[in-house]
């Protein structure tokens, strides 16, 4: 009894000494379900997007008429297409264009979406209203519709589908952040600041900013994965990247008169953009219950 | 629901749409292919391209533009295609009817699919139904459209040949056959949505199902099935409704390109087709039409709140 006694006393004794440390960052995102795996994929897509022309077997965009519609084979490990190109090599070329327009179109839609939320929570009155009612204008289009208006003003390429789908996120962001203002410039460290003197923009860019960060990195990496989803619509449509350059998109869309010739052309595009997208989701999902469990459910 | 409420309710659904269109009308207005180089080519003289734009009134500044092209639209003239020189409305409305068939057939699947599975997943938490469907509903958030479009075209008409892969046919004129043709279109464009929306069904539904009039119900003895159509599921559905409007601008959204892949005289492909013609009276009138629609979609989605749910009294204050 006695020893018994003395060495729970001894363990309360050891754990109030050395608290047990909160497992760190990473590992907590690391044992969310499914993220090991989705990590593997979406660094296989990256390692190929960086590395295409150590991977890519042949050319993507060399035409070899002599080959063409050759079924997966020893030589060509997805078969060839119609101009006798290599697909396993557009595949791995398509994913420099799948992830960088993705990125990019974030970029673009936090670049214009995060201040136009600063300055709408923040300053609030007419200012908010007009942001606001604007970002209500944007989203009364559905987000393909706008890109594809978009990128019917400024004609196809990359850049332009890059600009047309981070525009069509703006409000997303937008709203996102004003929310996260609304609660924060409340808060007692902002009151403080300002009573300190800091101006309104040393406020925004010190205080209110890094505490609304957290859902929008998350929003962020979910919002990569529909980037990478409307470039392949509008390349699939064929307003988006123009060709030569392989795209996912493009060649499912060159596939598709000849589905019954040759089947294959149209699943590994597909695939490449489901894993790539599916991976992405995961991963953004994980990152949120990590980051802002209240999020879920969003 | 007082008048007040649906007036102002109306007002904001006016405001937006007017500066939908305000925004319509700048951003394609500014862009490097003009309206008077479209109609009369980049080699005219400078004489004719002058003419041109002073009939086409586009010699005024910007406001007054939009004043007199929002007035024309207010009157019916939504101005001609340059690529067909058809009247843009004539154009849409012959169009309409394909693509709001397949958007409504849409919906309707996604509904049928996504309410039932939604409830039994929250039903039986954790059980195979739940964690297919839950997996299901990820793996439907990563589809690309398009490809399942692809993919089901060849299943269903190229290996087993019991669906049509591409076209159009009149319902009134043969239904059975207009059914086949949209089945497949619609079910990639319900599918699509209906992950979404049986996920948000699911998760209302646990959430109603704790509650302490369900448990009332249960203790005064009412059967499993009373307790969830009669008393959680009306109340679970209230924020799926708020879905479903939201998810009807996604499927319109996706029609331009499913009616591209099946090859469907709708608005999309309208749209698409005057897309790479640079014909911007259509691409303007189509952008205005769906904008139209959704935002009469919200509108209605919001006053339905009241019929689902008669104790929500819209534009009443919280007692």
């Amino acid at each position: 009894m006695t020893a018994s006694r003395s060495t729970a006393i001894e363990r309360a004794a050891a754990l109030s000494v050395v608290p047990r440390r909160a497992p760190s960052f990473l590992r907590r995102f690391f044992r969310q379900r499914g993220v090991p795996i989705a990590a593997l994929l979406l660094g296989l897509v990256v390692i190929a997007a960086v590395f295409a022309p150590l991977i890519a077997p042949y050319d993507p965009i060399a035409t070899a008429p002599r080959d063409s519609l050759q079924a997966p084979s020893g030589a060509h490990l997805l078969g060839t297409d119609q101009l006798g190109r290599d697909v396993f090599s557009r595949i791995i070329f398509g994913s420099r264009v799948s992830i960088l327009v993705g990125i990019i179109a974030v970029g673009v839609a936090m670049l214009a979406g995060v201040p136009l939320g600063l300055l709408s929570g923040y300053f609030g009155g007419l200012l908010d209203h007009a942001i606001m009612r604007t970002m209500d204008a944007i989203i009364a289009f559905p987000a393909l519709v706008l890109a594809l208006a978009i990128v019917g003003a400024l004609g196809p390429g990359t850049f332009q589908v890059m600009v047309a789908i981070g525009v069509s996120a703006v409000p997303l962001y937008a709203r996102l952040t004003r929310g996260q203002v609304l609660s924060i410039r409340e808060q007692d460290y902002v009151h403080a600041a300002r009573a300190l003197g800091a101006s309104n923009p040393r406020v925004l860019a010190r205080h209110v900013l890094p505490n609304s960060l957290s859902p929008l990195i998350v929003q962020g990496s979910l919002g990569v994965a529909f980037a990478i989803l409307a470039e392949a619509g509008l390349s699939f449509l064929g307003v988006g990247v123009q060709p030569p350059a392989p795209t996912w998109g493009g060649m499912l869309s060159k596939a598709l008169p000849l589905i019954e010739r040759a089947s294959y052309l149209s699943i590994f595009p597909g695939v490449a953009i489901f894993i790539t997208v599916l991976a992405i989701n995961m991963l953004g999902d994980a990152l949120r219950d990590v980051l802002d469990p209240r999020l879920r459910g969003i | 629901m007082s008048t007040r409420y649906l007036i102002g309710r109306l007002g904001q659904t006016v405001l937006v749409i007017v500066i939908v269109s305000m925004m319509t009308y700048f951003f394609l207005s500014v862009l490097p292919g003009d309206a008077v180089t479209a109609q009369i080519g980049a080699d005219a003289g400078g004489f004719t391209e002058e003419r041109l734009a002073r009939d086409l009134g586009l010699d005024k500044p910007l406001p007054l533009q939009y004043v007199d092209w929002a007035g024309r639209m207010l009157t019916g003239n939504w101005g001609t295609s340059i690529r067909t020189k058809e009247s843009v409305l004539d154009a849409l409305w012959a169009r309409a009817p394909v693509t709001l068939q397949l958007t409504a057939l849409a919906m309707v699947i996604s509904i049928v699919i996504a309410i039932p599975v939604g409830v039994i997943a929250a039903l039986r938490r954790n059980s195979w139904v739940d964690r297919l469907s839950t997996t299901g509903a990820v793996a439907g958030v990563a589809l690309p459209n398009f490809w399942f479009a692809i993919l089901l075209i060849l299943l269903l008409s190229v290996r087993f040949e019991v669906l049509p892969a591409s076209g159009y046919v009149d319902p009134l004129e043969h239904p059975i056959d207009a059914l086949k043709h949209l089945l497949m279109p619609a079910v990639v464009l319900g599918m699509a949505q209906s992950a979404t929306i049986m996920r948000q069904m699911r998760s209302s539904m646990l959430e109603v199902m704790g509650q302490d009039y369900v448990r009332t119900a249960r203790a005064k003895g009412l059967s499993g099935y009373r307790v969830v159509v009669g008393h959680a599921l009306r109340n679970a559905l209230i924020p799926v409704v708020t879905l479903l409007g939201l998810r009807l601008a996604n499927i319109l959204g996706g029609t331009i390109i499913i009616e591209q892949v099946f090859a469907l005289p709708g608005m999309g492909r309208l749209a698409v087709q005057a897309i790479f013609a640079q014909d911007l009276p259509v691409v303007m009138g189509f952008v205005l039409v769906v904008a139209l629609i959704v935002q009469i979609a919200n509108l209605v989605t919001d006053l339905s709140y009241g019929l689902i749910d008669p104790r929500i009294q819209l534009g009443r204050g919280r007692s």
